[in-house]
Formats: C-alpha cells, sequence, structure tokens
C-alpha cells in the first residue's frame, strides 16, 4: 500500500518549509530511516526520514520550493504500485512523477475531504504494518530523552498523530496509533474545526476547512468572549481551533467543544502547541516538567523534529475529554501561577528548546563541600552548598558561552558582558526567579551568601520584583528532589537555562579494568536552538563538567 | 352607554334654542358689617395678616433670587422661585373659607397658596391637635426647627412651621415639606389641606378632579379646588378634567346617595399673563374666561368672575360655590381676577407690558386697599399694620436662618432618592374600617359562576385543547383578580372607556356591572388624560383605583398624566403620598399603526413607574393581584393577543383562591441548553414555537423564558440562563428601535459579558407603522425571523436558508435610512 509522505511540522510557528535537496529519486528503495530529503526552516536544516519502506514513487515539490507542512512531498509504496492512483485515490491531482510539483492550494484542499474515506481505508488496510508501526513509536517514546538530541534518527517526520477516535484498547495499551502509512491522512485531527453539533455532518466541511486553516486559511481570529473563556479554562489555544463556525469565522463555544471532543491535534506544531494534555505541571514551582510531558506525551520540544512524540497525545487528552463529575476540582489560575503559565507557554512557543545531558565526577566537588563545611566559621566557608558551588562554575563557563549568557529580542540577539544568574527558587506561590546582578564579579562565598539571601526574600515573598528580571542565564537546581534529569523551560528572551540534577552512584571502569563506583553529578542544559547549536551547548556542557571536576581550581575564579 | 337612557329621535331632532344662565361679573357688593359679622375682626385681621405673611414672604425669595440675600442675611437659591407678589388677596380670600377638610391643588406659582390655606387650616384646629401633626410630621424633623423661633402658642408655633417648613422645602431641605423633593413648584402639606402643587400647566386640573372623585365615591367632606392660570384654559386635560367632572351620570344614573357631581372647584387665578403671552386679547378667545363654563353643562359650571383684589369678594364666592359643591351640583368654575407685579420667574424682564401698567395695578394694591378698609372700619389701627409687617419680617428673618443653615438643616442624600421613587407597599386594603360595597356577594355573581366551571388549562386531561367556550381564559384571571380587589379594598374604583355595561372592550369587566354600583365602576368620557389624571388625584387622596387605556396608542392622549403625575409623586412627595394606582393598558393588533403598538418602552422610560406585562392566564391574575395589593403606580400591559389563551404552562392550570406572582421575576417557560429566547408579552407564544423548530429541526435546544416584567425586573435568572447557554435572543411585538429589550440586551450583555458566545441579538417588530391585518406577518417578530437571527447573528444552523433579513447588514441599513 503506497503511503504519502508530507512536509513534516518543525514547530510551533513553522507554517512551512523550503525543500533544499532531494536525497533520493524515484526508484530508489527506501527504508524507514532512509533520507528523503532535506528540508530548511528559518532556524534550521534537517533531514526528512521516510518513516516506511518501499520503492520512491513519485516526488511531489521539486527543491527551492517552499512547502506548507504537512502537505504531500513524495509517495513511496511498492514498485509496482501506480503514484497516480494513489495520488488520485487521496484527491490529489497526479504530479508529473519525479519532476515534483508545487502543491497548490486547490490540491490541497482537495486532499483531505477524499481523505476522510481512504484515510480510515488506509489505516484499516495499513493494519498489516501497524506492528512496525508500533513498534516505532515505542521507541519513540522509549527514547524520551535522547530524541531530543539533534539528529535523532528515530524521529518520524510523518506521523500526523491518532485519530481522536483512537480505540479504546489502543487508549489503554497506550499504544498510540503511528499513522506512518498514510499520516497524511489526518482528518480527526482536523475535525476539531468543524462544527460540533452535527459531528457526522460536519466531518466533509470541516476537513474543508481544517485544510485551508492549515495551510492558508485566514481565521478571522475572532472569538467569542465565551469561547475565550472556555478555552481558557480547558488549557486550549485559540489558534488551534482554526477557524470558527460562528459569523464571520467567529470562533464560538462549539468550536472549542469541537476541538475538546477530539483531543490536542495532532499537528499541534504548525499552529503552536497544545499542552490541554500537561495542564498543570508536576515539577517544581509547578512548572511543566519532563515527568509531566512523559505523562502526557504532549509535545515539548517543538525546536527538533519529533512528530513521533507528540503523537501519542490522544490517549491522555482522550481521556480527559470527557472527565466524570466530580472526579476534578478546578481553580482558576490567578497571580503568580496565571503569570507562571503564561510564562512557560510563551517560552515554548517562542523558543526553539531542545535539552542536553551531561555529567560530570563529583568526587572533587563533594570534597570541596566536605572542607568548607569543616571549615571555621569565620572564614564564611562553611554555609557554601554544592549548588552555590555549581552556580560559581557556571558563572565562570558563561564567560566563555556569550551566546547562553544572552538575550534573543526581535531577532537579534544581545550577548552580554557581566553574567547576570537568575535562580529557580521554590516559593509558596510558586516559582519565583531573583537574579544576582553581576554575579561574575561575586566570589564563590559573596555568591553563596547573596544566593541564600535572594532566595530567602523570595520565599518570604519580600523580593525587591527589580530582581525578578534581567537574568542572562538561569540555573534551575532539583538535585535535593533526587531528580536525575529533566528538560527545564529556557526563561525567554534568554537563550539557556542549566538544571542541575542529584548526584547518583554511577558503575565505572577503571584503567585497570575493574569495575569501581563513581558518584556523578548531571546537568541538563535547555538551549534555544534558534541561536545556540547542539555543538555549542555541547561545548559550554563539556566546559562546564570539566570546571566542575575541577571545582578547587574553578572556585579560584 | 346605558340602557336606561333612550336615545329619542323625536326629542333630539326638535327645534330649539340653547339658553344660557348669566354668568355672574365682579358682582360682588360689600357689606362691611356683615363681613364682619361672618369673619369677625380676627378673622378679618389674619386675612390682612396672612396677605402680609405671603408678601413679605415673596419679596424675601424676590431679594434672594435677584440680589442673592434679603436683609443682610446672604443666601444663593438655586432653584426655581415663581412669585405672586399682587396675587396675595386671592389666594387668602379663598383660604379663610376652607377647613382643613378641603383640599387645594394648585400650580408651579403656589407658595401664596400654601401659606394662605395652611395658616387658614392651622386656625381651625385646637392646640393638641396641631401639636400632634406638627409633632408627627416627618419625626418631628420639621418642628424642630420651628420651635427655634419665638413663639407665644400653638398657634403662633404652627405659623413658624408653616413658614420653615415652606422655606426649607423651596431650599429643598431635608427637614422641609417633602424633605426638598418638591421644591417651590411642588411643595404642599396635606394635613392642612394643602395638596400637590403642579409645575405642569393645569396639570392640576385632572388631579384635583380625581381628588374630589376620591371624596365623592368615599363620602368624604370637604370640597376640592384646583387653583390654575388663565393660561391653562387652553389645555386640553383642563377641558377633559371639566368634562369628566360635569359629567350627567354622576346626578341621573349614580344613586342620590352618592352624592351627585364630584366636589370640584376649577378655579383660574387669572392674572392675565401665561408667562408673557397675554390670555385676553392675545392668546385667548374667551373675553373673559368664565364664559367658558357655559360650554360645559347647562349650569355653566355655575361659572363667575370674581375680583381677585379683594380678599372679601373671593371669599365670598368661595363660600357660595363651596354650597354647591357640596350639596353635588359642581362643577364649579372660578375667574378669580388677579395681577403680579413680579414678573413670570427672576428671569422675566416684561417686556410684554408696560411699567405704566403695573403701575395701576400697584395703585390698587390688595394690601394697602384692604389694610386701609380695616383701618378706616377700626378693625385694625395704622400702627398695627406697619407692626404687623415688622414682626411678620422678624419672624422670617429668623426662619430664613434656619433654612440655610447647611449644617443643621442639609439635603437628603442619593439613598433617599431612591427610596422614595416607590413605595413597595403590600395593602391589601385602603381603608381597613370600611366594607367593601357590592351589589351581591362575589359567589352570587353570574360570571364567577361561570368561572367555576370552566377548564383551568388549555389543553384536557388527553392534551387535547380545551374549547374557548369551556375554557379558562387570560381575561378571567383578569377579572377575578378585579373582583378578588373590589371585595377586598372599599375605596377600589375603576373607570375608563367601555367599562361598565360593555364589560369592558375586551370583555375582562364581563360581569362586574352586576357586582358593583356605579361609583366603584363606571364609564369615563373619552378623555385619556382626565382618566388617568383622575386616577392620580384619586391614589394620592387615598383611594385605589384601576383606570384604562383601550390602547396602548392612547398612552400619548394620557402622557403627562403617566409620566409627569403618577410616575413622580410618591417621589416629589418624599414618599408622604402613595400611589395605589393601576393603569390598565391593552396593547392592540388588527387596527393599523394607530391601535397596534407596544409602548412599553415609554413607560418603561419613567422613573417612578412599575411595568407588568403577563403572558398566560395565571400570569395575568397573579400579576394584576400583585398589582392591586401595592401602593405603586403600575402600568399593567396587556395584549389582545392573549385575552382569550389558555393556560398551557402550568400542569395544574390556572390556581384557584388568591395568589401573587412574584414581583420583577422572569421565568423559564421551556428549559434549553443552547440559546436562550427572552419575551415580552405575547411573543412567547411565537418563541416557544420557534424553539420547537430549532429542536426539531436544527438540534439546538433553545430555553425560552418569559420576562413578565420591565420595572421591576430581576435580570439574573435570565443571566443565569445566558451563563448557561451563552446566547441570548429577546423578542417583542414593540418596534425594534428603542424597545425595552435593548436596554435590557445591554444589561444582561454588560453583566454576562464573558459567558456570551455571540453577541444579544434582538428581535422586534419592524421600524414602520403597522400595517394592514393581512400584512403583520411582515411587521411583527415572527418565529422564522428568530431562528433567522440566530443563525445569521449567534449560530450558523447547517443548511439552513432565512426567510427574513436578520443580517448586521440589514441592521446596519435600517438604521442608516431610519426604517
Amino acid at each position: 500500500m503506497a503511503q504519502i509522505i508530507v512536509m513534516p511540522a518543525l514547530g510551533n510557528t513553522v507554517e512551512s518549509c523550503l525543500m533544499s535537496v532531494w536525497s533520493v529519486s524515484v526508484g530508489d528503495t527506501v527504508d524507514e530511516d532512509t533520507n528523503l530529503c532535506e528540508i530548511e526552516t528559518d532556524k534550521s536544516t534537517m533531514d526528512v526520514p521516510a518513516g516506511v519502506s518501499g520503492t520512491v514513487l513519485a516526488l511531489l515539490v521539486e527543491e527551492g520550493d517552499d512547502v506548507p507542512v504537512k502537505s504531500p512531498i513524495a509517495v513511496v509504496g511498492g514498485a509496482d504500485e501506480n503514484a497516480e492512483a494513489v495520488l488520485a485515490e487521496h484527491g490529489l491531482a497526479p504530479q508529473a512523477t519525479g519532476e515534483g510539483g508545487e502543491v497548490d492550494e486547490g490540491g490541497e484542499d482537495d486532499l483531505t475531504p477524499s481523505a476522510d474515506e481512504s484515510g480510515s481505508g488506509s489505516a484499516t488496510s495499513g493494519s498489516s504494518d501497524s506492528s512496525s508501526s508500533n513498534s516505532t513509536a515505542a521507541r519513540s517514546a522509549a527514547s524520551g530523552r535522547d530524541s531530543n538530541r539533534p539528529g535523532g534518527s528515530e524521529t518520524r517526520t510523518d506521523a500526523h498523530g491518532a485519530p481522536a477516535e483512537a480505540s479504546d484498547e489502543e487508549l489503554a495499551a497506550g499504544v498510540p496509533e503511528v499513522t506512518g502509512e498514510g499520516g497524511e491522512v489526518d482528518e480527526d485531527g482536523e475535525d476539531p474545526l468543524a462544527p460540533s453539533v452535527d459531528a457526522d455532518a460536519t466531518q466533509g466541511s470541516g476537513s474543508t476547512q481544517g485544510s485551508s486553516g492549515s495551510a492558508a486559511g485566514a481565521p478571522s481570529g475572532a472569538a467569542s468572549p465565551r469561547a475565550r473563556h472556555r478555552a481558557e479554562a480547558e488549557g486550549v489555544r485559540l489558534e488551534n481551533v482554526g477557524e470558527g463556525t460562528g459569523p464571520h469565522g467567529r470562533i464560538i463555544e462549539r468550536d472549542v467543544e469541537a476541538a475538546l471532543a477530539a483531543g490536542p491535534r495532532p499537528t499541534a506544531g504548525t499552529k503552536g502547541e497544545d499542552l490541554s494534555g500537561v495542564a498543570q505541571g508536576t515539577a517544581i514551582g509547578g512548572r511543566v516538567g519532563q515527568a509531566d510531558l512523559a505523562a502526557s506525551t504532549a509535545p515539548t520540544q517543538p525546536a527538533a523534529p519529533q512528530p513521533a512524540k507528540q503523537q501519542p497525545a490522544a490517549p491522555q487528552s482522550a481521556a480527559q475529554a470527557a472527565p466524570a463529575a466530580g472526579e476534578y476540582t478546578e481553580t482558576p489560575l490567578k497571580g503568580v501561577r496565571k503569570i507562571i503559565a503564561e510564562r512557560m507557554i510563551n517560552a515554548l512557543a517562542t523558543s526553539a528548546q531542545l535539552s542536553y545531558d551531561a555529567s560530570a565526577d563529583a568526587a572533587g566537588l563533594l570534597a570541596l563541600r566536605k572542607k568548607f563545611k569543616a571549615s571555621p566559621p569565620k572564614l564564611g566557608y562553611n554555609g557554601i552548598t554544592l549548588g552555590d558551588l555549581v552556580c560559581f562554575a557556571t558563572v565562570q563557563v558563561l564567560r566563555n558561552h556569550a551566546n547562553l549568557n544572552a538575550h534573543l529580542v526581535d531577532g537579534a540577539l544581545r550577548t552580554f558582558t557581566p553574567v547576570h544568574l537568575g535562580l529557580a527558587v521554590d516559593t509558596p506561590r510558586g516559582l519565583l526567579v531573583p537574579t544576582i546582578r553581576n554575579a561574575d564579579a561575586l566570589s564563590v562565598r559573596t555568591l553563596s551568601d547573596t544566593t541564600k539571601e535572594l532566595a530567602g526574600q523570595a520565599r518570604e515573598g519580600k523580593i525587591d520584583p527589580a530582581l525578578l528580571s534581567g537574568a542572562t542565564f538561569t540555573v534551575s537546581n532539583l538535585g535535593s528532589f533526587g531528580i536525575e534529569s529533566f528538560t527545564p523551560i529556557v526563561n525567554v528572551p534568554q537563550t539557556g537555562i542549566l538544571g542541575v540534577n542529584t548526584i547518583t552512584h554511577h558503575a565505572v571502569l577503571s584503567d585497570d579494568g575493574t569495575v569501581g563506583v563513581q558518584q556523578r553529578i548531571s546537568f541538563s542544559l535547555t538551549a534555544d536552538h534558534q541561536v545556540v547549536d547542539g555543538a555549542d551547548a555541547g561545548r559550554f556542557l563539556a566546559d562546564l563538567v570539566r570546571a566542575i571536576e575541577h571545582i578547587d581550581l574553578t572556585v579560584l575564579g | 352607554m346605558t340602557k336606561s337612557l333612550v336615545v329619542n329621535p323625536a326629542d333630539v331632532r326638535a327645534a330649539s334654542v340653547i339658553r344660557t344662565p348669566d354668568i355672574p361679573v365682579n358682582a360682588y357688593e360689600m357689606d362691611f358689617a356683615a363681613e364682619k359679622r361672618r369673619h369677625g375682626a380676627d378673622g378679618l385681621t389674619n386675612m390682612l395678616h396672612d396677605m402680609i405673611v405671603i408678601r413679605t414672604f415673596e419679596s424675601m425669595l424676590n431679594s434672594i433670587k435677584t440680589t442673592g440675600g434679603w436683609q443682610g442675611i446672604e443666601y444663593n437659591h438655586k432653584g426655581p422661585a415663581h412669585l405672586s407678589m399682587g396675587q396675595e388677596a386671592s389666594a387668602v380670600g379663598q383660604a379663610a373659607e376652607l377647613t382643613a377638610d378641603d383640599f387645594v391643588f394648585g400650580s408651579h406659582r403656589s407658595h401664596g397658596e400654601i401659606l394662605a390655606k395652611s395658616l387658614s387650616a392651622a386656625r381651625t384646629m385646637d392646640a393638641d391637635r396641631l401639636s400632634g401633626i406638627m409633632a408627627g410630621f416627618l419625626d418631628g424633623d420639621t418642628l424642630r426647627h420651628a420651635e427655634k423661633v419665638d413663639h407665644t402658642d400653638a398657634a403662633d408655633l404652627a405659623e413658624n412651621f408653616i413658614l420653615f417648613g415652606t422655606l426649607a422645602e423651596i431650599f429643598a431641605r431635608r427637614d422641609g415639606f417633602n424633605r426638598g423633593m418638591g421644591g417651590s413648584m411642588h411643595a404642599f402639606f396635606t394635613p392642612f389641606g394643602s395638596m400637590p402643587n403642579n409645575a405642569i400647566v393645569g396639570g392640576s386640573a385632572p388631579i384635583a378632579q380625581g381628588s374630589a372623585l376620591f371624596k365623592r365615591i368615599n363620602d368624604k367632606p370637604g370640597i376640592v379646588i384646583a387653583n390654575i392660570g388663565d393660561a391653562s384654559m387652553g389645555c386640553g386635560p383642563v377641558w377633559e378634567a371639566m368634562m369628566f367632572s360635569a359629567m350627567d351620570q354622576f346626578r341621573q344614573l349614580w344613586r342620590e346617595s352618592d352624592g351627585g357631581n364630584p366636589p370640584i372647584l376649577f378655579n383660574f387665578f387669572n392674572n392675565f399673563y401665561g408667562m408673557g403671552g397675554q390670555t385676553d386679547g392675545e392668546t385667548m378667545g374667551y373675553d373673559l374666561l368664565a364664559r367658558v363654563g357655559a360650554g360645559v353643562n347647562p349650569e355653566a359650571m355655575h361659572a363667575e368672575r370674581v375680583d381677585g383684589y379683594n380678599p372679601l369678594a373671593v371669599a365670598d364666592a368661595i363660600r357660595r360655590k363651596k354650597e354647591i359643591l357640596e350639596s353635588g351640583r359642581g362643577p364649579v368654575l372660578l375667574d378669580t381676577i388677579t395681577y403680579r407685579f413680579s414678573g413670570h420667574s427672576p428671569s422675566d424682564a416684561s417686556s410684554y407690558r408696560t411699567k405704566d401698567e403695573v403701575a395701576l395695578w400697584e395703585e390698587v394694591d390688595s394690601i394697602t386697599t384692604f389694610a386701609d378698609l380695616l383701618v378706616s372700619k377700626r378693625v385694625v389701627k395704622k400702627g398695627d399694620v406697619d407692626d404687623m409687617f415688622a414682626s411678620v419680617a422678624d419672624k422670617l428673618g429668623h426662619v430664613l436662618k434656619l433654612a440655610i443653615d447647611d449644617d443643621a438643616c442639609p439635603r437628603v442624600d442619593a439613598q433617599f432618592i431612591e427610596s422614595v421613587m416607590l413605595s413597595n407597599g403590600n395593602e391589601p386594603t385602603m381603608d381597613a374600617d370600611r366594607e367593601p360595597e357590592l351589589l351581591t356577594p362575589l359567589e352570587e355573581n353570574p360570571r364567577v359562576q361561570a368561572i367555576a366551571k370552566k377548564v383551568r388549562t388549555a389543553t384536557d386531561e388527553n392534551g387535547k385543547p380545551v374549547s374557548k367556550v369551556k375554557m379558562y381564559q387570560f381575561r378571567d384571571g383578569l377579572f377575578e383578580a378585579m373582583a378578588h380587589g373590589f371585595a377586598t379594598d372599599p375605596t377600589m374604583a375603576a373607570w375608563g372607556e367601555e367599562n361598565r355595561d360593555w364589560g369592558g372592550a375586551f370583555a375582562v369587566y364581563r360581569g362586574l356591572t352586576e357586582l358593583l354600583p356605579y361609583r366603584r365602576l363606571f364609564n369615563s368620557p373619552i378623555s385619556e388624560a382626565a382618566i388617568v389624571g383622575a386616577g392620580v388625584g384619586y391614589a394620592l387622596s387615598g383611594g385605589r383605583a384601576v383606570v384604562e387605556l383601550m390602547y396602548c396608542d392612547f398612552l400619548g392622549r394620557a402622557g403627562d398624566e403617566v409620566f409627569n403625575q403618577m410616575a413622580k409623586w410618591q417621589s416629589m412627595s418624599a414618599g408622604i403620598l402613595t400611589m395605589p394606582l393601576v393603569l390598565r393598558v391593552s396593547v392592540g393588533n388588527k387596527y393599523g399603526a394607530q391601535h397596534s403598538q407596544d409602548w412599553s418602552a415609554l413607560a418603561a422610560h419613567m422613573p417612578g413607574l412599575k411595568v407588568y406585562f403577563p403572558a398566560t392566564p395565571t400570569d395575568a391574575k397573579g400579576m394584576l393581584n400583585l398589582a392591586l395589593r401595592g401602593t405603586d403606580p403600575v402600568v399593567f400591559l396587556e395584549s389582545q393577543l392573549l385575552y382569550d389563551k389558555g393556560e398551557e404552562f402550568e400542569a395544574d392550570g390556572v390556581p384557584e383562591g388568591y395568589y401573587e406572582t412574584p414581583e420583577g421575576e422572569p421565568i423559564v417557560r421551556r428549559e434549553g441548553s443552547d440559546v436562550t429566547i427572552a419575551t415580552l408579552g405575547a411573543t412567547l407564544y411565537r418563541a416557544m414555537e420557534a424553539a420547537q423548530e430549532l429542536e426539531e429541526k436544527h438540534g439546538v435546544s433553545a430555553e425560552v423564558i418569559d420576562l413578565r416584567f420591565v420595572a421591576p425586573l430581576n435580570l439574573e435568572p435570565v443571566v443565569a440562563s445566558v451563563r448557561k447557554t451563552g446566547r441570548l435572543v429577546l423578542a417583542s411585538d414593540a418596534v425594534e428601535r428603542g424597545s425595552v429589550l435593548q436596554m435590557i440586551a445591554n444589561q444582561v450583555q454588560t453583566v454576562a459579558f464573558d459567558a456570551l458566545d455571540a453577541p444579544v441579538t434582538i428581535v422586534g417588530a419592524r421600524n414602520h407603522v403597522t400595517p394592514a391585518p393581512e400584512l403583520e406577518d411582515l411587521f411583527f417578530p415572527q418565529p422564522s425571523w428568530i431562528i433567522d437571527a440566530i443563525h445569521e447573528r449567534m449560530l450558523p444552523l447547517k443548511g439552513y436558508t432565512p426567510t427574513s433579513n436578520q443580517t448586521e447588514g440589514e441592521i446596519l441599513r435600517r438604521s442608516r435610512l431610519g426604517v
């Protein structure tokens, strides 16, 4: 069964990608990991794996084309299959095989309605592939953090999520359907756009609206107060609702309801993340942590092409779609909580966040801490904590990594000479991030004292509001909770945040071949890929590891 | 309209001429000895004293208005002051023959009448009664100040009280006669028979007539005088009031024991100017005002011209006319000529008259003339007159200082003003000491017996429609409430066009003719202003009246009486008066542009009115019961589309016995979840049709709310419904522009904005005239219009094709073109 490969959605603000280079030609045999092509967004360049096995039957776009996400780019199938027939089956005008061609609006619009039938057909007939699909999904899910790494080859580019009506078995099994086969046939993902009044009757028109909305549609953007209210309460972003069905395309309540009923749209990346599945973060200060994301399997890191990770959103949201009465207590977000929520969403929506883990031998750190602790109180060193030492080292390292000690504002990168270090502090009101200004000018002792001072003020609610902004880099320490790894969210417009994890025992192979135990501290750096490439991040972490492992020298300044 | 009177062509076609009685003009001839016997030396002296009081009082106000002070006491009075310097004799002469039981209603220029009537009435009372009245009035607030001015006895204290109460009222002070809510043009003091003074020219005529009606119907002593100006002879309501009061039925159809015509004296204080318009010679054509009496009834209203510059001539006339009125032979018209030295108001430059003319009248100044008379007849000494002026001025100086003391004599606050707008009383009877008079016991009334056999629901137990003749109808609900009211409140009386033998134009009152004597239910002339005005006077005098406008379109004919009188007097009296007046207004259709209008918006716009609009038989009865036990003026709207409606919403039918609909509470007629349709009046039934269609054809669940009330209106149930459905359509048969619904839409939108999924939309009648009955579906809201509006403006319906234009563009087009 031939499959249509579509342009992957590469982030919440990406509406189209540039087709740079085809890596295959018509007739080539590909497997799931074969790179079909290289594409570019305004922020990055990446490869698109085929995701399916078969023969390339048609290339539908040309190099240099600006292709809307989710638009068909190629057909892969059996060597004896006819690309034109496949396209026709999907309601697409046959393209000149091998030549590709720009997918016009009309063709695109035509796609989706017919996909209603063919989509379900392919999902059924494609069941023979389901084992491999599922295994792919499982691999994706299991790899979790790894898949955050750039170039994670497991990521699937063509997955468009499980249909909203994924069967109960699938939900229960937690094995989302992967529609690598006919992945573009995501009519169900489009359905939220349709009025809910008559779900059956609206599928057709809804998908029409959906395709125009997702590709080049221009929703009025107006939404009724009630719809806005409902969307906010339900954690639905109005951008994801698409064009409304009210007068003048106004989004009215039924549109939000329809979006809710359908669950988060698997193609959320085209319009923005739908975090309804992780409305309540469980990480410190209510931050949405990786654990939450894993639990909800909602998309979090749109910077990297990770549709596979986004894909299993359906189970969680489907479960949320119809909570039984009395099962929950609803607390409207207010004050600091609301601000945090808005900041977090904004951060995810406006930056290309990517996390990197590294660890360092903690022996030196622990030794120095021990030494400080045992030192005469009069010297003022015995209150210096492991966290203080890490912060000190971070500040020193940042001096050599300007693009991480920076702000990205309106398309311009501002690198700072001083380091204003933000400290994530858990307070009764929620997460606050006081700033240690000019941290690079402070000795380890002064840094420690300042940290305690500011953290105390933040917890007591007495912090000078001016000190809650202006940081150029942030450190978030979850080590005391035993956290071994997480993906901190960059506090935009900063370009990076360092997560500090707990110290764990690791088995190590000594030079002499014997196995020993080493205490290691790990770090989770999230950086904005818009300005910090993976290698930059790697260099920073390498420097940090070095500074930590030689902390006794680092503290010398 | 009665079978007992035969219109015989042999009589009415016979030749004859009309002869009118002679109308005396200044016929008074003074017999001083007789006057002295009648009034006594004290009485004559008091008349002079009271004239001096008025002159001094008015001169003081004139000085304050024009110079910002008087006798060295500075004060800035912002309000009006229409002065009557020169007219004192006419007010004092009139009051000299009256007691506290006699009521005097006046005009904007009535300071003198308030003082004269109060001073005179107070002298008729003993010290205990006087003290009781003063101590009990406004919890003694007025008396507290009056006591601060030197006084010798209760009568002297009463003078302080009257001067302070009037002046403080003019200055809008809390402790004035009406807590400052009436002011210069409206001040009054009922315990002394000084009744509301009216700033609408001629406004007192129909009200005083109603007050006289109250005295006649309820056997109360005293006469009622409407003191109105010569210019008011040009006002329709004055003529209407005269016609109403002169009706033959009072003597021909009412029982002799009922007392004849109402004891109303239309006293025209004829100062020859209506502002600057000269009535004699310029703006009227009557030559002598008294002539008009000949046009009203065979007695020519016992009209006379009286010399208002001679208090004795005025007193003589009043005494004679009072006898006529008390014997039921009224009404009476007096043309009391007088002249004001001062302008119409302080801003009047008297450009319309010469100084010479004023000088001519000053030469015959009534105070000088009367003082000279009393001196010459040795009733008083020359020095006494000077002493009178001096002591009055001294007393007024003290009163003025008290009345302008901002600390000791403050003004009311906003909360108070709001608190006296409505009385919200629950008084099933306005006179618990009397038994209501019925001709037969209620249970023997044929209509009551017929209703008892009726089916009280619109459908029978099998769901089949009940035949109209067997069904308890909307009009039966109104009848039951009226019958209950008549059987409960002895003061309750009803009048209007075709109220009696016809049974009301819409058969609401059928059966009441058999139940009630004429004096409790009678036909009025087709005089809407007098119909309503009489109700106002009747109610503020202490009775309960139910008056009727046969069509809402006639509301304009009673505009002043509804909007300025009925609505205002509770507030302007600071709650001293109540207004248990129900104005039944039938809202028509089928009779074109002048008989088909729902003007609820006009009533709603007037603070001080309650506006009810029932739509079911159960509410017709429950809401009229509510109105009839209240003490506020209620405009009670009834759609003619509903009179024969049965009860479609209450499963158990219209309850038997007495009950009240909770005031201001809308009711959900049909529950739904997707859109709320709130209606006012008969549109309810079309909304129900629309809701049914929405459900069946479009899967849209509509909640239908019957608003029932316009004012007061508890919007919370509507808001709660809108919070549920997110959408609100408002519909009524009133034209959409300026409709009550616009106000409700605004309020709901303001309160429930965040809950709205679409703008609140209004479906009203078109902004043009009501066409012929065959075309009424082009004018009145139809079920399809409601659905169309929902589709166009709120919730597009799949596959739906509207049949009317309810688009946003159409809203703009109609507004642009004013259609």
